[in-house]
């Protein structure tokens, strides 16, 4: 028998788990969003202006460069001060806390090194900063995977004249990224994103502009009226507070109801690209884009599954709190934690909202352009800007620091009880039938059988 | 989706639009070969665009389909060659068949596909089915899209109000944003608004962002140059691009020495804008033609089109195109 001899293994982590492996846990466009991300906390921590205020960042902006030859993000939003320096040139961040009682959502301290370590073989960035300038470079041999050395050079200066800033340089990319950056529809789909993503903070004065081009916030607008006794098309609007995370939820339509022709063309293939579904956003950023799973509601809790008749239903859930590690958000920065309580909360509100409006589609339907002079009194707003339903006309909600206003919604003038009559027959028979009742072979097949019916309706009523 | 059914003697713009078509061909194939090649595209009931192709260019490999089975059936009797196939089946389905169909002809390696779509309803399908067979696609090969760009398939069948109602900033945004909630990623994220006269750049710019979507998924580094980017209107207003596909090691080009209607990029459209004439009227012309278009329309002593400056632009388009001018004349047969 031989003796144990003790003896110690290293446990830490490698160079070539965060310069090749933690790379690929990440999309390239998703990469870049974090850069941005980067540039508003920049803002979040500079501005002077309260971060609830109509625009607290007007006048802070990134500006990328996306070429074949280089990558290149530069932001007007404060630089990196002496005191986060280390932290931030560190791989993961040892204090949470950092940002105090700011909004930031950045909490992991990964997101920059990542993003250049996806793209470059060399990188820099520089920094300008109220109490001094400083560049950092990742050369090539540093970012070799088998290299062990983590120090990396800096060099620091005073104060630069111009303004305070970061500038990360990538001008030697990889190959393969180098090919996505000449690629258009790489760059088209890059800018949607940073427009959907970062709309509710370019709504609140940041701006992007990638190449030269100055982007333009998307946000979410659904059909409104003000408040009064009538039934009128209004959203679903929920505020409330839970463990300090401000709650607001709004559910409603964003156009007039699907059309049933619409709805037979889109069991074929898709007929059109409008973002329906329920969006996430994170102290105004957001996480989640038009989902339309069982993660925001739909096909649960009573609430039908996502089918293309409730094509006209979207909603936004926002979450509010100076303290990041409270918010539903996973480590990508743009990943859901839906296990969360606070989400939890959040998603009883959006089943309730989805609820009231799937109700309200099915009342509708077969007659759906009945409700369209519904839609004509009432009007798109913005919903984060404009609608404060909950807060000036809710009422509370029992066992929760919240209000919740529920539309009282139109109903269809015939309350009969509708049955949906559905069948199919061959395409030459429904083209013949349509030329004996219309002098036209091309009608609706659905027009075609509802004139069938008709007619016969009265045959047996005589 | 079926092709249309409007013959092309109802449709000069369209004609001159796919003589010009099966010039550039005749300018490519050589390059390879016209055996090589197999002409893929929905033929209508008549199969007249395969006749062409097989006349003028030589390639004797012609595919039809149609989701249609009864067009089928008429496509067969109307078969210019007995190696003419004509199968059903919907452009849906026609990338997953593509290597398919190649194989059902001896020694053809490259392709000619014209996706010829129509319905103003179907944007976002056409494009995702234009990008799935780009992605097959191979070096050599060359592809054809033309779409509905009619600017009232836009704006409520050309409801003045409507871009109001929708609390838009303007027509062309309201036009826009239409389009956006049409086909979503594939149009230029830049694009903010279409002027009545831009839509058919704004479908190119998607047609291009559709096919560097195509290169990138393709994993097989193609390029697609534009060499031809037209737009008429017969009835309603159409745009075609005609793309060739080559990669960094299988290099295929169209000389832009050569071939004069080369885009200078994807928005250089070409308007094909064929006045109504009498022979008369042609024969006229034709004996002015190294007249100023200001001073044949001058010479002529009336308007060929509403206004003057429009008659200029008639007679200026005429004289780019008049060796594609048809001349359609009653015959007894």
């Amino acid at each position: 028998m031989t003796e144990e001899t003790p003896a110690e293994l290293f446990g830490g982590p490698t160079k070539r788990f965060f310069v090749s492996m933690l790379t690929r846990d990440i999309e390239l466009d998703d990469a870049i969003l974090d850069l941005v991300d980067n540039c508003i906390d920049g803002a979040m921590r500079t501005t002077s202006a309260a971060l609830d205020s109509d625009k607290p960042y007007a006048g802070f902006r990134a500006d990328l460069t996306v070429t074949p030859e280089k990558f290149e993000i530069s932001d007007n939003c404060g630089g990196i001060p002496s005191d986060y320096i280390e932290e931030a040139f560190q791989l993961g961040r040892p204090n949470i806390k950092k940002d105090g009682d700011l909004p930031t959502v950045g909490m992991y301290g990964i997101g920059m090194k990542r993003a250049i370590f996806k793209m470059g073989k060399t990188a820099t960035v520089f920094s300008n900063a109220d109490d001094g300038a400083f560049h950092v470079d990742y050369s090539a041999q540093w970012l070799n995977p088998e290299n062990t050395e983590w120090t990396l050079p800096i060099s620091r200066q005073g104060r630069k004249n111009g303004d305070n800033g970061v500038r990360i340089l990538v001008s030697d990319l990889k190959d393969e990224i180098s090919k996505a950056f000449s690629n258009k529809s790489f760059l088209n789909r890059l800018m949607a994103g940073i427009q959907d993503h970062f709309g509710y903070l370019m709504q609140k004065g940041f701006e992007v502009s990638v190449n030269g081009v100055d982007l333009v916030p998307k946000t979410l607008g659904l059909y409104t009226s003000a408040h009064s006794g009538e039934s009128e098309i209004r959203p679903f609007d929920y505020s409330g507070l839970f463990d300090s995370v401000e709650i607001r939820v709004t559910v409603g339509f964003f156009r007039a109801l699907v059309r049933e022709a619409e709805i037979d063309k889109e069991t074929e293939a898709p007929v059109d690209a409008e973002a329906a579904g329920i969006s996430v956003v994170c102290n105004d950023r957001v996480i989640l884009l038009g989902d339309r799973t069982i993660k925001t509601g739909w096909g649960d809790a009573g609430v039908p599954r996502y089918h293309p008749q409730f094509r006209s239903i979207a909603g936004l859930i926002e979450f509010r709190s100076n303290d990041a590690e409270k918010l539903p958000i996973s480590t990508t920065k743009r990943g859901l934690d839906a296990g969360s309580d606070v989400y939890f909360a959040a998603r009883k509100a959006v089943t309730e909202g989805l609820k009231t409006f799937t109700s309200f589609t099915n009342r509708f339907k077969g007659i759906e352009s009945e409700a369209n002079e519904f839609f004509a009194k009432s009007a798109r707003s913005d919903v984060k800007t404009t609608i404060r339903l909950a807060q000036e006309h809710g009422t509370q909600v029992r066992g929760a620091n919240a209000k919740k206003y529920v539309p009282v919604l139109p109903e269809p003038t015939n309350k009969e009880s509708r049955k949906r009559i559905s069948f199919i027959r061959p395409d030459d028979e429904v083209r013949a039938v349509s030329e004996y009742l219309f002098q036209d072979s091309g009608q609706q097949p659905s027009i075609v059988g509802a004139e069938c019916f008709d007619r016969f309706l009265k045959e047996a009523r005589k | 989706m079926s092709a249309s059914t409007i013959p092309y003697r109802l449709r000069p713009n369209k004609f001159i639009d796919r003589e010009i078509f099966v010039d550039l061909i005749n300018h490519l194939v050589p390059q390879r070969g016209a055996s090589e090649y197999v002409y893929i595209s929905m033929g209508g009931m008549h199969l007249v665009d395969h006749s062409i192709v097989y006349r003028r260019t030589g390639i004797p490999n012609l595919y039809s389909f149609d989701h249609e089975e009864k067009t089928v059936r008429r496509q067969n009797f109307n078969r210019p060659l007995e190696t003419v196939f004509c199968e059903q089946l919907g452009s849906d389905q026609l990338a997953s068949k593509l290597d398919q169909i190649v194989s059902n002809f001896d020694n053809a390696a490259n392709v000619v596909v014209w996706l010829d779509y129509t319905d103003p309803n179907q944007r976002l399908e056409q494009l995702q089915e234009t990008a799935a067979v780009a992605m097959r696609l191979q070096p050599g090969d060359i592809l054809r899209v033309t779409v509905n760009t009619h600017i009232p398939t836009l704006d409520e069948n050309g409801d003045s109000g409507a871009w109001k109602a929708a609390g838009a900033e303007s027509p062309g945004a309201y036009r826009c944003e239409r389009l956006r909630a049409q086909i979503g990623e594939y149009l230029p994220t830049d694009l903010r608004a279409i002027a009545e006269t831009g839509f058919p750049s704004a479908m190119l710019g998607s047609i291009s962002v559709t096919l560097s979507k195509a290169s990138r998924e393709s994993g097989a580094g193609l390029n697609f140059q534009p060499v031809l980017l037209t737009s008429y209107k017969d009835g309603q207003r159409m745009t075609t691009a005609t793309v060739i596909v080559d990669s960094e090691d299988h290099p295929f080009r169209a000389d832009s020495k050569t071939w004069r209607f080369m885009p200078k990029d994807w928005m250089d459209v070409l308007e094909i804008s064929a006045p109504d004439l009498s022979l008369r009227e042609k024969y006229r012309i034709d004996h002015e033609i190294s007249k100023s278009s200001a001073d044949i329309n001058q010479s002529l002593g009336f308007p060929l089109s509403e206004t003057e400056n429009k008659s200029i632009a008639a007679i200026e388009s005429y004289k780019m195109l008049r060796r594609y001018y048809p001349s359609f004349h009653h015959t007894e047969a």
